[in-house]
């Protein structure tokens, strides 16, 4: 569905002929992200600052044209999936660092510049960044703001919402608000930020952050075991965080995510392992060897730990960091298609959540494999499998249901960081009643009356109340 | 004209290449063409989703494929750093043979890829290139055409820029004589035998002062990566038939190429003749046998030279060619080659965005975006302060020299083999 011709030479202005892709090949290039589905955006806008998407986003909105935020397309859920005919709004040319202040520790950035470069930034100056997802190499600021992203540290640091002092977003009549500053205590009116940081694009384009850094540790150590069973690993997990250890990563990896790493990234595994955990500890030399040693202990004191090692300070473990970071990509050795699954239960019930998600696997027919931030109760489960089959489909469909409907029975949530996206927005009706959504749903309208902000996302679910003055509903095609 | 690419899902390489991509973007911020154009279409990923797009019917082939195809500088970096292994090289290989057989190119593109590839195929014609070449730049004939050229297009002025100056007179290996018990043969390549004789005769001393006995087969080739980058895979398999023939006239020996370009695609010859039931073995089995002149052992080589006085050290930056970075993973060993030596405080130029714009011929076919990636290579250089910049691809050292003669720039460029035996400062 093209653009209307003269919107299209009034954005042109603007963006000039660079920034506005309308070609068939150039919008398909855009209508994906990491998630396995395909839409067919009318254009694509690659914007160069935020002045621009001022200009541009109340344009579109008044030609009731739904608009999806993209940056680097990565997430696995389908949060950056334009509508057929929709626009996506580009900001993987927003990559400026604005403003650094190591004395304040913090740093002003464009909403597109990579992760991985304000973690190198931080570390110029002696700081830490640490929200780390696992694809910190090509994810962009604005995206882990919008889903709220946080990877392996989070355990010992916090998600993305702790690292963020303010914001810029644009709004739907292209008028900036500035939310937050750049101090670490702020309570001035409602805390809107907490509710961008997560929104999935819905509420407006986040231009600008400010983030947050602490200083770096003297030292990090790591230990790595292998089990010759799954459930050893989960439950040397708990054990590990019961000893107060304060670990700042805790990982786990099954049978089948062990072996796509190694063979990815060869890191030497011992074969058959049934399961992997990966500790992290930070501080000072003492502090971090100690902790390293303890850890070993009590993971060799396991009947089924078939191997420990410590990596103590001053020894490199990142190979196998960057191993666990990248096992998602690493899965698709095994499959035609890979839907990465997020859930996130109480500590307590890891291991019967692994369990019980297993047991899942086996009674719908569906191939997976898992890997799981372990000391937050946070397991990824991915199913392996083909879409190509109609009944493959069908049975994923029944496993993601299954697993979603138990996270749920255990007290947990449906996503830890990878948001709802294309893929989980309708099941956001078996968290929260009705009196819930509904006010979610009355936020949405106070941010985007028309529901024009990634209209594929949460507020499509249910019976979403008329806006004040509808024009034209968007089309959700995928 | 559009063109169906929907019969490639019947290819079974290329549709579990094309639908290993998972998207997760790993790949993204190490391409050179991503980094100079700044689209998805111009990303590893985004090619691999448009061919997966044709492959699947969503989109019609036309010319704006055809040019994210075209601006891919087949580094293979992508594929590097690909968790999911992603045969990229292969399928952006692939894609182009699909190009290549529809009226669809660009005609003056077309012609002169054709013209190119066609020259480097016939060793008879290239060595008479080779002299034409080194006649006209003696003359300055070139300086000329670009003065009176240059002022109606821009992009010719640059190619003449860019065009390899000749260095020594070429390297007819119809008359090179091969060493008697030959311990090793020596692939010389198409332009480095034609533009880089000096280099080639080097290359050649060095593995024989190394103790090595050399097999120079007169029928040797091109390897044919530059037929294969372009999409013309038939001839691409025709050449490595010959050169599979040609290099086990005298047994099963090591192969020594200079070229990291030729080296990593004749490493791949075995997949390329797979499915040819005469030739698979035998072209897998000379696959096994190919080495980069700094892996071959040169027991003697290079000289130990006695330690030098620091400030009479010459600084020496070596830089690592892409096709031996990424995918061969030939890292390192020309840099323990030249720190044996005592005369050069030697470093690794940092790799940066990677490629430094030659790309095969891409830097022929598109001057004025292969400048655009060579200004990134040549800031590095400089930023280094080193006096020479030592490569083993004659591509990257074709057009590194080309780029610092055009900015009045005195680091020279050498190529490894020139470097191992070069006298010490003051004797040269």
């Amino acid at each position: 569905m093209p653009i209307d011709k003269n919107l299209a030479d009034q954005i042109r202005a603007i963006v000039g002929p660079d920034g506005y892709l309308d070609s068939p090949v150039d919008t398909a290039s855009y209508g994906f992200n990491s998630y396995p589905a395909f839409t067919e955006p009318g254009a694509v806008v690659l914007f160069e600052d935020k002045q621009q998407i001022q200009r541009v986003v109340p344009l579109l909105y008044q030609h009731d044209v739904p608009v999806v935020i993209r940056g680097s397309g990565t997430n696995v859920v389908g949060n950056a999936l334009a509508p057929k005919g929709g626009v996506i709004l580009s900001l993987e040319r927003m990559t400026r660092v604005i403003e650094m202040d190591p004395v304040s520790r913090f740093a002003r950035v464009e909403a597109g510049t990579i992760v991985k470069q304000i973690q190198l930034l931080a570390q110029e100056h002696g700081l830490l960044f640490p929200p780390n997802p696992g694809n910190v190499d090509a994810i962009t600021v604005g995206g882990i703001v919008g889903c709220n992203s946080s990877g392996d540290l989070a355990l010992g640091y916090g998600t993305t919402r702790d690292f963020v002092l303010g914001l810029e977003l644009v709004a739907h009549d292209g008028s900036l608000l500035r939310l937050g500053s750049a101090c670490r205590k702020d309570v001035t009116g409602y805390d809107v930020i907490r509710l961008i940081i997560g929104a999935e694009g819905t509420l407006g384009v986040v231009v600008e952050v400010t983030l947050r850094f602490i200083d770096r540790p003297e030292a990090e150590s790591s230990v790595l075991a292998a089990f010759s069973d799954e459930r050893a690993g989960a439950e040397a997990a708990l054990e590990v965080m019961g000893a107060r250890l304060r670990p700042v990563a805790l990982e786990y990896m099954d049978r089948r995510t062990t072996a796509a790493v190694d063979d990815a990234f060869q890191i030497g595994i011992p074969p058959g392992s049934a399961s992997v955990l990966l500790a992290k500890f930070h501080g000072n030399r003492e502090s971090v060897d100690a902790n390293a040693r303890r850890c070993a202990e009590i993971l060799r004191a396991g009947a089924a730990a078939t191997f420990v090692g410590e990596a103590l300070a001053g020894q490199s473990a990142d190979h196998l960091w960057r191993a666990r970071h990248l096992a998602y990509p690493a899965l698709a050795r095994i499959c035609p298609t890979l839907y990465g699954e997020d859930l996130v239960v109480p500590l307590a019930r890891f291991p019967d959540a692994l369990a019980r998600f297993q047991a899942l696997s086996v009674e719908t027919g569906v191939p997976i494999a898992m890997f799981a931030h372990a000391g937050d109760g946070h397991i990824h489960p991915c199913l392996l499998t083909d879409d190509s089959d109609p009944a493959q489909r069908e049975r994923s469909d029944r496993f993601v249901e299954g697993v979603i409907r138990t996270a749920i029975e255990m007290g947990g949530t449906i996503t830890g960081e990878h948001g709802l996206g294309v893929h989980k927005s309708r099941y956001i009706l078996h968290q929260y009643s009705e009196p819930t959504l509904d006010l979610m749903r009355r936020v949405k309208r106070a941010f985007d009356p028309k529901g024009l902000f990634n209209p594929m996302i949460f507020p499509i679910v249910g019976p979403v109340p008329p806006p004040p003055a509808p024009r034209r509903r968007p089309v959700h095609v995928l | 004209m559009k063109l169906d690419l929907t019969h490639l899902a019947g290819d079974a390489r290329f549709a579990s290449g094309v639908m290993r991509c998972v998207r997760c973007s790993i790949c993204v911020a190490g391409c050179p063409s991503y980094a100079l154009f700044r689209t998805e279409g111009d990303s590893p990923r985004g090619r691999v989703q448009l061919m997966r797009a044709a492959m699947e019917g969503r989109i019609q082939v036309d010319d704006r494929f055809e040019q994210h195809m075209d601006q891919c500088l087949g580094c293979r970096a992508c594929e590097d750093v690909c968790p999911s292994a992603v045969p990229f090289g292969h399928l952006i290989d692939r894609a182009r043979a699909e190009l290549t057989v529809t009226p669809h190119r660009a005609a003056a593109k077309r012609r002169i890829r054709r013209a190119l590839e066609r020259l480097v195929a016939s060793p008879r014609a290239l060595v008479w290139a080779g002299r034409a070449l080194r006649l006209v730049q003696a003359l300055r004939l070139d300086r000329l055409a670009r003065n009176l050229l240059g002022r109606l297009s821009p992009a010719t002025a640059r190619r003449i820029d860019l065009m390899p100056r000749v260095q020594g007179r070429p390297f007819d290996v119809s008359s090179a004589a091969s060493d008697p018990a030959p311990t090793a043969y020596f692939h010389a390549g198409c332009i480095m035998a034609a533009t880089l004789g000096d280099v080639q005769r080097a290359t050649v001393s060095a593995l024989r002062a190394g103790g090595w006995s050399l097999a120079i087969p007169h029928g040797q080739i091109c390897c044919g990566a530059l037929h294969q980058h372009a999409g013309l895979t038939d001839e691409a398999r025709n050449l490595a038939r010959r050169n599979v023939a040609e290099l086990a006239r005298h047994g099963r020996l090591p192969v020594c190429t200079n070229s990291a370009g030729c080296s990593l695609f004749m490493k791949e010859y075995g997949a390329l003749l797979a499915d040819d039931p005469e030739w698979a073995e035998p072209a897998a089995e000379l696959a096994g046998r190919i080495r980069d002149l700094s892996q071959m052992a040169l027991p003697e080589a290079p000289r130990p030279i006695e330690e030098v006085a620091p400030r009479a050290k010459i600084s020496v930056a070596v830089q690592e060619a892409c096709h031996h970075w990424n995918v061969q993973r030939v890292r390192g060993s020309a840099l323990e080659l030249l720190r044996g030596r005592g005369d050069m405080e030697v470093s690794a130029l940092p790799r940066g965005i990677g490629c430094c714009g030659s790309a095969g011929l891409w830097s022929a076919l598109e001057p004025d975006s292969a400048w655009r990636v060579l200004e990134r290579s040549l800031d590095q250089i400089e930023a280094t302060g080193c006096e020479m910049v030592v490569t083993s691809n004659p591509g990257c050292l074709l057009l590194l020299r080309a780029g610092l003669r055009a900015r009045g720039s005195s680091v020279e460029v050498r190529h490894l083999a020139e470097v191992l035996f070069m006298p010490p400062r003051g004797a040269w």
